[in-house]
């Protein structure tokens, strides 16, 4: 096992589509042979830029992804694209539409890796496959990695903890879908772009957006970040180099202070509690009800308390050197 | 053989304006539990490398005008020189059956006629997934 973990990395890490595609089924699948390699990965990462496009249904997300791929590639920069859509709850069958939006941009150039994702309505198990699969591409060498995430529900959360740049796409009207949204503006954007900008209400929507002065604080240092609001349009290619510049310049920003340092640093422990958390519901799901004869369960959260306990404290036992000298 | 996730590559000719057909299947395999990439090609390259970085366990490629032979001619060794001979190719469609056997000789593993009950192809291809090479 371990030697095939260690040839797959060097194959991922030299850019192997084919294995790194293969590797990429592995974690969505949440094998723990995709653990190893990713382990061996992670010295590889690190170098990729991360963006977020997020935003509700048919705003032209995947359109505006098109448009900054073939942006990012005219400078030259290779490209991940990681495309997330929604599985049916009734079926876990999902039609995954994204690629099709994207392949004016993508065919005929093998530095541009598109890979789409069904979410498969885990909740906090999606944010662990996609921030795996972001490590992938990085780890294969790509400049920029872009995550298009549809942003209701507990998406958009995940994306902000996973991009460098969260781009929230909007469009004219935007206001039923900024409220279907769980999170608002000021938590997850970075940059805000008005797409469709071809048509009429554009202009309004954006005076709106920037009338609100939206600003994100820089945890590490005494300044802001002023989140610009910019019209574009993907069906007629304009505003894109501009939303590519406001993206590159936020990046910037945040690398000229800690404020990196605390992104990249929130975003391991993210993982690690969503890593931890889907491990564990595993095992939990595991317990079958007749686990505690003597009726515990009757007081579910007397039981809860119990078992969070004992692995606090086997963790604790753990650290003291409990497993040395026992 | 049966797999948790089956995952199905559909492609549709980008100048074949009646996507219909193929948008009724996506439609199917998706409620047949599958995950459905659907897209639109101009060349048969795309397919297989599409193919290759989706890693999708099924091709299915919908015709709608003509064209049939070049494509499977194409696209077989274009799967095999990435690699992916253990994927399941369907094509589907308006396809004369005076095809059907040259492209099973290609290496296209069936073809199926339009109008189809619903759930036939889902059904073929639950069956015959992972069961199958590219000689
Ligand atoms: N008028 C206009 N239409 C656009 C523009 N960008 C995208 N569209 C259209 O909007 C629709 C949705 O575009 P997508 O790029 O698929 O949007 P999306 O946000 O990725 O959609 P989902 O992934 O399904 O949530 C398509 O019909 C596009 O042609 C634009 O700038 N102007
Ligand atoms: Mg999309």
């Amino acid at each position: 096992m371990t030697s095939t973990a260690v040839h797959t990395t060097e194959l991922v890490v030299g850019g192997s589509v084919r294995h790194a595609s293969r590797l990429i089924t592995e974690i969505e699948n949440g094998s723990p042979a995709a653990r190893e390699v990713l382990a061996r990965l992670l010295p590889h990462c690190g170098s990729a830029q991360r963006v977020g496009i997020t935003g509700p249904p048919g705003a032209g997300k995947s359109s505006l992804t098109a448009s900054l791929i073939k942006e990012i590639r005219a400078q030259g920069r290779t490209v991940g694209v990681i495309a997330v859509d929604p599985s049916s709850p009734f079926s876990q069958g999902a039609l995954l539409g994204d690629r099709d939006r994207m392949l004016e941009a993508a065919s005929g150039d093998a530095d541009v890796f598109i890979r789409s994702l069904a979410a498969r309505g885990a909740a906090g198990g999606l944010a662990v496959a996609v921030n795996d699969v972001v490590d992938v591409m990085d780890a294969m060498g790509k400049d920029v990695v872009i995550v298009e995430t549809v942003g209701v529900g507990q998406g958009e959360l995940e994306i902000a903890k996973i991009a460098h740049t969260v781009v929230l796409v909007l469009v004219p009207g935007y206001g039923d879908a900024l409220q279907a949204m769980k999170a608002g503006v000021t938590e997850i954007a970075d940059v805000v772009a008005v797409n469709k900008g071809d048509l009429p209400e554009a202009a309004g929507a954006v005076e709106d957006l920037r009338s609100q002065d939206y600003v994100r604080r820089d945890p590490t240092a005494d300044r802001t970040w002023v989140v610009p609001v910019l019209k574009v349009s993907a069906l007629r290619r304009e505003g894109i180099r501009e939303l590519a510049g406001l993206v590159d310049d936020h990046y910037r920003f945040t690398g000229d202070s800690a404020w990196r340092s605390e992104i990249e640093r929130n975003r391991r422990h993210a993982q690690f509690l969503s890593s931890v958390t889907e491990r564990l519901r595993a095992e939990l799901a595991a317990i079958p009800p007749d686990a505690f004869d003597d009726g515990r369960f009757s007081d579910p959260h007397l039981a809860a308390d119990e078992f969070v306990t004992d692995i606090v404290r086997a963790r604790a036992h753990l650290r003291a050197g409990g497993l040395a000298t026992n | 053989m049966s797999k948790e996730h089956i995952k199905v590559l559909l492609a549709k000719k980008k100048i074949d304006v009646h996507g219909r057909g193929t948008k009724l299947i996506a439609r199917e395999l998706r409620d047949a539990g599958m995950e459905v990439v659907y897209f639109r090609f101009g060349v048969v390259e795309e397919i297989a490398e599409a193919a290759l970085q989706e890693d999708v366990d099924v091709v299915g490629v919908s015709i709608m005008t003509s064209g049939q032979i070049q494509i499977a001619r194409e696209l077989i060794p274009a799967l095999k020189a990435r690699g992916l001979h253990e994927v399941l190719v369907i094509m589907g469609g308006i396809i004369p059956e005076v095809d059907y056997e040259p492209l099973q000789t290609l290496g296209v593993h069936r073809c199926f006629p339009p109008g189809l009950p619903g759930g036939a192809v889902a059904e073929y291809i639950k069956r015959n997934v992972g069961t199958v090479s590219l000689a």
